[in-house]
């Protein structure tokens, strides 16, 4: 009992004592990226906009402003798909340009961060989505960013899983389609499976997302046992996703269920 | 029991003075709009500290800080300007600050509508894309002909020429990366031109404004068209395409990435087969032809400068037979335009952006037509530097200079009497040879005011060497929000122009002409939300010191007139349908040139009315409609009467197919199909009468119904 008090006391009035070998700084941006990840599970705006103000904060540190303008831009990305989810174009319109200019910040700071490029690719194909006429300008500029993004580095998940995104909302007559995006989303599961984050700070999200989108796949291709299989991987990634505990998987275990009972 | 509590006592102080510690000071507020409703999960921070708070639904924020001393507090949420103050915390003397948080406005571009503008971009206003260029039938393409579908501009003829607003066709200040272009049609004519001298496929943004135009832009009594060339191409681009008419080909290569890029395009333009195909009426001794070559070249020296050199070079020619009861004549012309403009832009410091330019043109174009024989030669330099101040609470201050230096040569003859180009008619001798300086200054501030307004007040100043002073032009443009998606527009302003300098030859013209001068009253109220726009204008145009015929001094500054008008236009989307439609009604009166009184001229059209369909089909395919009617042009009946009656009303009917076919990738293959006037209808544009007055023969549509088709290929 005395040893277990006087731990607390000690951990919680003297933190120093304990701390580990990470500047608060770094705790800061770990503790973000744990809030993004909360955004994923219960998708609420008070959520998005508490993360985003959370690394807005960060912006005056001077270190790591690469991966803070890179949280930014990735929690404005999730920002304009909860706000188009509620049919407001206008403020996903405002998120999009947000999350560009953060994403470009990021390239410029660290050309070197295939992970900002695919992000940019990412938001430029969701501008171009929120202003279709602008497809002919930006769609170069998104195939640009991602050709670039693949150059840097070629085994990274997310880039896989943003070209199979993308190519799952492109029609197949703009180089999109389908098949492409299963061929990427399994490449990323792949990689996801091979390739290990060390750097806490470093981006890590992405794997639940990649089994989810080849899980639609394979639902859009009327597999649906191996659809099940995909999102049931994604939970064990991600237990909390709620996409796919609460909307996904019900939609598709019900159907399931009512053919085998047919 | 003993021991546990000793060991409390000894941990008590250090618990309590971590806990002083960890509370500090608190500050607190509530953060709300400049309309006072709170405002929900506003960011309030410390700069360089990462404390701080997201505001509640209430708009309340709590922060407790460790600082102690100066700090600076800042307030942000999308689409407001972010709030700054510095404040002195004293430990434990609590803050409460009430915060308001003004809209944007110079990022968001959604508070500020300017009255009787069209964007090219994808915020407020009217959208005009190239896409949206390409995309409206009947418009071949061509960046101007596309403008004509919008409200205010009136259907004089079958050209490019943009008569805005009860103005003639000269009245419309055309400008390039920030230069102007001097001649901004291909196959010139008294009209404007056929075509547009501008490949919408160079364009990054047009923004057009029919009226009440920013201090920024002058030496024009109606509109402004303002164009901006592409950027560093993002990657290597290459298109050819091939139609009945024409050929292009378009090249663009990052030569060092997002350093150093360039972009090549040319076209090449042949109309004999388009006539032959489609059986026109028209003779020809040349048939249209045209050339051009565009280079672009980019260069980003540092992380926020972008230096552009924009180059083209234009020839064109054609030898088209004009109808005239009197004697059998061809019109031929040719032209040789050339334009380089070095440009650069760059961000000074957070708050301040300059823009410059400096471009060299030469227009050489000789022409015949009867007596008539021209050689004429237009060479403008021009230099000009701007910048964009963004001053506490959303100030924008804009200010500016811009130099033009031009030599105009004029040589040949003309007829004695300005419409008799018989062969055998009375001529003249020509020889000008003119140069011209002329400075500009301007300055304009946006200047938020309550519930979101904002007023613009601008001044330009104009002087030219040949009259050796000043001529002050001051403009005053409003936006107000109504509702959120809402806005009242208004805009006043006095607009200079000075004649072509032709009418300063001592022999044809007069020297001691001075500049002509316009005032614009508008009222308009718009609404837009998302693809749908309702828009209504209401204008009044005073003109003054026009010019008008004089039997002794050839012409005097003694004209004077009016325009008035109200302009609708309604844009909306349904799923694969988008369309919109536009209207004008316009009353113009000038007494100008030669008109005897206070009359119509050519472009007084009342009614001018464009639908415009666009239907996305499955499978690629997409289909354009529109069409236009436009009352009849004025037209003398009589040797003795003045434009006292009218051409029958212009109507036509324009479809167009095209179709992508993906070549993977961003690679596409586009086939499109045009029909022009499909119903056939023979416009009359005017009619050309015996010098007797007794014979007249009527000057027609060059085609009646015709059928355009081609392909072309875009590879990334």
């Amino acid at each position: 009992m005395k040893i277990t008090l006087i731990t607390i006391i000690m951990l919680t009035t003297s933190t120093g004592l304990f701390a580990q070998p990470t500047s608060p700084l770094d705790s800061l941006i770990i503790e973000g990226k744990a809030m993004l990840d909360r955004t994923q599970q219960v998708w609420q705006e008070s959520e998005f906009l508490q993360t985003r103000a959370h690394f807005e904060r960060l912006l005056s540190a001077s270190e790591h402003q690469d991966l803070v303008n890179y949280y930014l831009a990735l929690t404005d990305l999730r920002l304009v798909f909860f706000y188009m989810g509620k049919d407001n174009k206008d403020m996903a319109k405002q998120y999009v340009n947000e999350g560009i200019r953060y994403a470009e910040k990021a390239t410029d700071l660290n050309p070197g961060m295939a992970d900002a490029y695919s992000l940019l690719s990412s938001l430029v194909g969701n501008k171009i989505g929120l202003s279709p006429m602008q497809g002919m300008f930006l769609g170069p500029k998104s195939g640009h960013a991602m050709q670039k993004a693949m150059e840097i580095d070629p085994t990274n998940p997310r880039n896989y899983l943003i070209a199979g995104e993308s190519a799952y909302h492109t029609p197949s007559m703009f180089g999109g389609g389908k098949d492409k995006a299963f061929k990427n989303l399994k490449r990323s599961i792949e990689l996801f499976d091979s390739v290990k984050i060390t750097n806490p700070l470093l981006p890590d999200w992405g794997q639940d997302e990649a089994y989810t989108w080849l899980g639609i796949c394979y639902r859009d291709m009327g597999d649906t046992t191996a659809a099940i299989e995909q999102f049931n991987n994604a939970l064990k990634v991600n237990p909390d996703y709620g996409w796919v505990r609460y909307t996904l998987l019900p939609a598709l275990s019900n159907k399931n269920n009512a053919e085998k009972s047919q | 029991m003993i021991r546990c509590t000793n060991i409390m006592l000894l941990i008590l102080p250090t618990l309590l003075w971590s806990s002083v510690a960890a509370f500090g000071t608190q500050i607190s507020g509530t953060v709300k709009t400049n309309s006072d409703k709170p405002m929900a999960f506003a960011n309030v921070f410390l700069v360089n500290t990462f404390e701080g708070a997201t505001t509640d639904a209430d708009g309340h924020f709590y922060i407790t800080t460790k600082q102690n001393g100066h700090v600076r507090l800042v307030c942000r949420f999308i689409g407001y300007t972010p709030y700054e103050t510095d404040l002195a915390v004293h430990k434990n003397e609590p803050i409460t600050l009430n915060i308001i948080m003004k809209p944007e406005a110079v990022e968001g571009k959604t508070v500020k509508v300017t009255a009787s503008a069209f964007t090219a971009s994808d915020e407020e206003g009217v959208t005009l894309t190239s896409m949206d260029v390409v995309r409206t039938p009947g418009a071949a393409a061509d960046l101007f002909w596309a403008i004509k579908t919008f409200p205010g501009l009136q259907q004089v003829d079958e050209g490019a020429g943009l008569f805005v607003r009860g103005g003639d066709v000269n009245e419309t200040v055309m400008l390039l990366d920030g230069a102007v272009i001097q001649h901004p049609y291909k196959y010139e004519s008294p009209t404007g031109g056929f075509f547009g001298t501008v490949n919408p496929f160079l364009l990054k943004g047009t923004f057009f404004s029919s009226g009440g135009y920013s201090a920024q832009y002058g030496d024009a009594l109606s509109a402004a068209l303002v164009m901006e060339s592409q950027d560093m191409p993002a990657q290597r681009a290459m298109s050819v395409g091939i139609g009945l008419a024409a050929e292009s080909i378009y090249l663009s290569e990052p030569l060092i990435d997002d350093k150093l890029g360039v972009a090549v395009s040319g076209n090449r333009s042949n109309t004999k087969m388009l006539f032959e195909w489609n059986r026109s009426k028209q003779n020809f001794s040349n048939y249209p032809f045209s050339t051009d070559l565009n280079v672009g070249v980019y260069y980003h020296p540092a992380k926020q400068t972008q230096l552009k050199v924009f180059m083209f070079r234009q020839k064109d020619n054609v030898g088209v037979e004009v109808d005239d009861p009197d004697y059998e004549s061809y019109y031929n012309g040719d032209s040789d335009h050339r334009f380089v403009n070095l440009s650069g832009k760059s961000v000074l410091n957070d708050h301040m952006w300059i823009h410059a330019n400096v471009a060299y043109s030469t227009y050489e174009r000789l022409m015949t037509l009867g007596v008539m024989n021209l050689d004429m030669n237009d060479k403008l330099l021009q230099s000009r530097i701007a910048l964009e101040m963004a001053l506490p609470d959303a100030v924008v201050l804009r200010t500016g200079i811009s130099t033009y230096d031009t030599r105009t040569k004029i040589f040949g003859t003309v007829p004695e009497n300005d419409d008799d180009v018989n062969p055998n008619a009375p001529r003249q001798s020509v020889a000008t040879d003119y140069d011209q300086f002329q400075t500009a200054t301007f300055a304009e501030i946006d200047l938020p005011m309550m519930f979101g307004a904002i007023v613009t007040p601008g001044l330009r100043g104009e002087w030219t060497d040949l009259k050796q002073r000043y001529r002050w032009a001051p403009r005053l443009n409003l936006s107000c929000p109504i509702t959120a998606n809402s806005h009242l527009t208004a805009a006043w302003g006095i607009f200079y122009q000075m004649p072509e300098t032709r009418y300063f030859d001592p022999y044809i013209g007069n020297p001691d002409l001075t500049s002509m001068k316009a005032i614009h009253y508008i009222l308009g109220f718009q609404v837009d939300n998302e693809n749908r726009m309702f828009r209504v204008e209401g204008y009044w145009k005073d003109y003054q010191k026009l010019l008008l015929d004089d039997p002794v001094k050839n012409y005097t500054n003694h004209g004077h007139g009016y325009a008035t008008g109200m302009d609708i236009f309604v844009k909306d989307s349904y799923g694969p349908i988008s369309g919109r439609i536009a209207y004008s009604w316009l009353r113009s009166r000038r007494l100008w040139m030669d008109a005897p009184a206070v009359q119509s001229p050519i472009f007084d059209i009342p009614h001018n009315l464009t639908l415009v369909l666009n239907f996305e089909l499955p499978g690629g395919f997409s289909l354009g409609s529109s069409y236009r009617y436009a009352t009849g042009k004025p037209y003398s009946s009589t040797i003795n009467t003045y434009h006292d009656t009218r051409v029958p009303p212009f109507k036509k009917l324009d479809v167009s197919l095209s179709k992508i076919h993906s070549l993977g990738k961003q690679n596409m293959l586009i086939f499109y199909a045009a029909f022009s006037n499909l119903l056939g209808r023979t416009n009359i544009f005017d009619y050309r009468y015996s010098a007797d007055y007794l014979r007249r023969a009527p000057v027609e549509s060059a085609f009646g119904r015709s059928f355009y088709f081609g392909a072309q290929v875009n590879y990334n």
